[in-house]
């Protein structure tokens, strides 16, 4: 008897190696595979059920159903760290079969899968910039603009605001010295000049030493990776009683309404960089704002609109190929994409960076709430390596 | 130049002091038990987000935060000392598997309680606000971080050297047969050591909430500054944590101030030179 069933096993499991793959390959046909490496643990752990809420919202406004073919959505894991993002990669590409990756967020997990993914022909994309380096590759849709171009608009505003000299601080990594040579870049093309540049080791706890040796300067232009770090510099700033005034990046993304109402009065007044502001007045964007109250039960941030703005951008293409998600037919359709997003206009260059509009916002108290609230708009910002 | 200066060890001695709390548990534990609580850190984040909960999102008081954040790391603690920790008595791998995975039970559980959103840091409304002397302008806050520190490092010195218990348990130090042959309790002496460690941790974590605030990474970020003034300082010793504390902070505040370039590594270099020039650590005792 016992021979009979270890028989039997052995027959099913040769089965399964034979058959199986072609049972599964043929379901692959019929199903767009859609991964997503997002963080649900690790540091950034908070952000990764709001990027999937984006990409769930999107995928349910059509049933999950494009050009006839059903879509099935991936999720996985980073924890936060780039080996376990390749790890999942791998898994993506080659267990589930999927042709397009969002994310992931981070860009040394970017770049840590950025070789493997190319070979594999998956369409990539960024979550809330991506490094001009990926465009070598080819594959990798930059959403909404590349690392190097984010955070130009505060070197401009800080110009037009008249401010002649100014101190920057960044966060100690590839990532920060980017962004804070974005913002210097567009200071100093304006005629200002940056007369010192402070480095904080990433995760730093305690900015006080960097604020007592500030020199004398018109204005502070900051990049903190995290938002448990940018409320500890804002928290520390007015702590100290530092009047010079203070110009903040990827507001939207860290200083969303929990975290404004977190912090306090202090934040009111705090200039900086968005890419995306929840309370701005279009049609599509209170439409798009109220069903995502509804359907989530909290006022959608810059992470969630990010995320739907991709995955309507990468139906749209889907849509003009009639389904057909093989990279070949993808990619080329992606770069035709100009649509109307929440946040605004969306179009793709033929390198496969978005070109969107790019924000200064303040932030203000209203009846209780803080928000914040666009003061300059910078249109259809492009990198301004890549040919118009 | 001279405010400058007295501004920077002041952060020091401030930042040194929250790091001090930090590792003073972690030290007893080891000096005492020899264990290596990997979730010590782990344990202070507890504390930082009950004291949160408690004094922000409740609004009680600063103190009751306090307690609250001390008590309910201290019961933690207890949990984890009589429900695993005591079956692994001299089993260092073992403890230190058991500790790593508590870390990240505790730290998903944190997660899954209270979310990944960042809380402010937050403190005693009489302690919002500058201190002004002589032209010079401080937080309140940061002061007042110095002066807790102060005491406690009396009140836990005090314990460990004018107490029976502090006695017993530096008996159990030095030679656990013996001590047990006296009809010292150790096993109960362990217990309460392991109750005043966590106790500690989750003070220390309302205490460092006026200068980090609170987050789901928080306890890996303070182990490892725990594990380096605990080095430095010296195993076993409320002094030597308090010494490996201020020495850590003030170096830190110096290096960031002078060589913000390097600040990514000036505790690692004393925390080098140190291991180099005498390896138990400045007051340390061997274990």
């Amino acid at each position: 008897m016992k021979k009979l069933r270890i028989s039997f096993l052995a027959v099913g499991i040769l089965f399964f190696l034979i058959v199986g793959d072609s049972i599964v390959g043929a379901q692959t046909t019929q199903t767009i595979k859609m991964g997503a490496i997002l963080d649900f643990t690790g540091p950034l752990a908070h952000k990764g059920p709001l990027y999937k809420n984006g990409i769930v919202k999107a995928l349910e406004e059509v049933n999950y159903t494009i050009a006839g073919r059903k879509i099935e959505l991936i999720p996985e894991d980073t924890g936060g760290t780039a080996n376990s993002s390749l790890e999942k990669a791998r898994k993506l590409a080659e267990r589930d079969n999927v042709h397009i990756i969002i994310g992931p967020i981070m860009g040394d997990a970017q770049m840590a899968i950025a070789p493997y993914i190319a070979g594999k022909k998956v369409i990539c994309t960024s979550l809330n910039c991506g490094l001009r380096d990926l465009i070598k590759y080819k594959n990798w849709f930059i959403y909404p603009t590349t690392t190097e171009t984010l955070t130009i608009p505060v070197g401009y505003f800080a110009a037009d605001l008249g401010y002649k000299t100014m101190i920057t601080g960044g966060a100690d990594y590839a990532g920060g010295h980017i962004f804070i040579a974005a913002i210097k870049n567009g200071f100093e093309e304006k005629g200002g000049k940056v007369v010192q540049q402070i480095w904080y080791p990433v995760g730093n706890v305690d900015f006080s030493s960097y604020l007592s040796s500030f020199k004398k300067a018109d204005c502070f232009a900051y990049f903190v990776e995290v938002a448990s770090g940018t409320q500890r510099l804002i928290s520390q700033y007015h702590e100290f009683g530092i009047k010079v005034p203070l110009l903040g990046t990827h507001i939207s993304n860290q200083l969303v309404e929990k975290v404004l109402a977190n912090i306090g009065d202090i934040c009111v007044g705090l200039k900086g960089q968005a890419h995306y502001i929840p309370t701005s007045q279009t049609p599509l964007n209170q439409k798009w704002v109220k069903e995502m109250i509804n359907r989530f039960g909290q006022m959608p941030g810059a992470d969630e609109q990010s995320t739907y703005a991709i995955t309507q951008a990468l139906l749209t293409a889907l849509k003009s190929t009639n389904g057909d998600d093989s990279f070949d037919k993808l990619w080329p359709a992606l770069s035709k994409v100009k649509m109307e997003s929440p946040q605004g206009l969306l179009s793709v260059s033929p390198e496969g960076v978005a070109i969107t509009d790019n924000y200064i916002v303040e932030v203000k108290k209203r009846e209780g709430k803080y928000y914040l609230d666009p003061i300059k708009t910078y249109r259809q910002v492009m990198d301004p390596t890549l040919k118009k | 130049m001279g405010d400058w200066f007295v501004i920077n060890i002041l952060n020091g001695l401030s930042y040194g002091m929250v790091l001090f709390l930090l590792a003073s548990g972690m030290s007893m534990v080891l000096g005492a038990m020899g264990i290596v609580n990997l979730a010590h850190g782990s344990i202070y984040m507890v504390g930082a987000y009950v004291g949160w909960t408690v004094a922000v999102e409740l609004g009680a008081t600063f103190g009751l935060g306090l307690l609250a954040g001390g008590l309910s790391a201290g019961l933690l603690g207890l949990v984890i000392e009589r429900g695993l920790l005591r079956k692994l008595y001299k089993r260092e791998n073992e403890q230190a598997l058991l500790t790593i995975g508590f870390m990240y039970v505790l730290g998903n559980l944190c997660d899954w309680i209270w979310g990944g959103w960042p809380r402010m840091a937050f403190t005693a409304k009489f302690l919002k606000g500058f201190f002004e002397m002589f032209g010079l302008v401080y937080p309140k806050a940061r002061l007042a971080v110095i002066i807790i520190g102060l005491v406690f490092a009396t009140g836990l010195w005090w314990l460990q050297d004018r107490t029976r218990m502090g006695a017993a348990v530096r008996a159990g130090m030095d030679d656990k047969e013996t001590a047990m042959g006296l009809g010292i309790n150790l096993d109960r002496g362990f217990a309460i050591v392991f109750f005043i460690s966590s106790f500690i941790a989750g003070l220390a974590g309302v205490i460092g909430a006026q200068l980090m605030g609170v987050h789901n990474n928080l306890g890996h970020e303070v182990l490892l500054l725990a594990l380096i003034v605990l080095i430095v300082g010296g195993v076993g010793s409320i002094q030597g944590a308090l010494l490996g504390g201020i020495l850590i902070g003030i170096i830190d505040a110096f290096g960031k101030a002078l060589f913000p370039d390097l600040a990514m590594f000036t505790m690692y270099f004393a925390m080098v030179i140190v291991l180099l020039i005498r390896p138990v650590g400045l007051l340390g005792r061997k274990i």
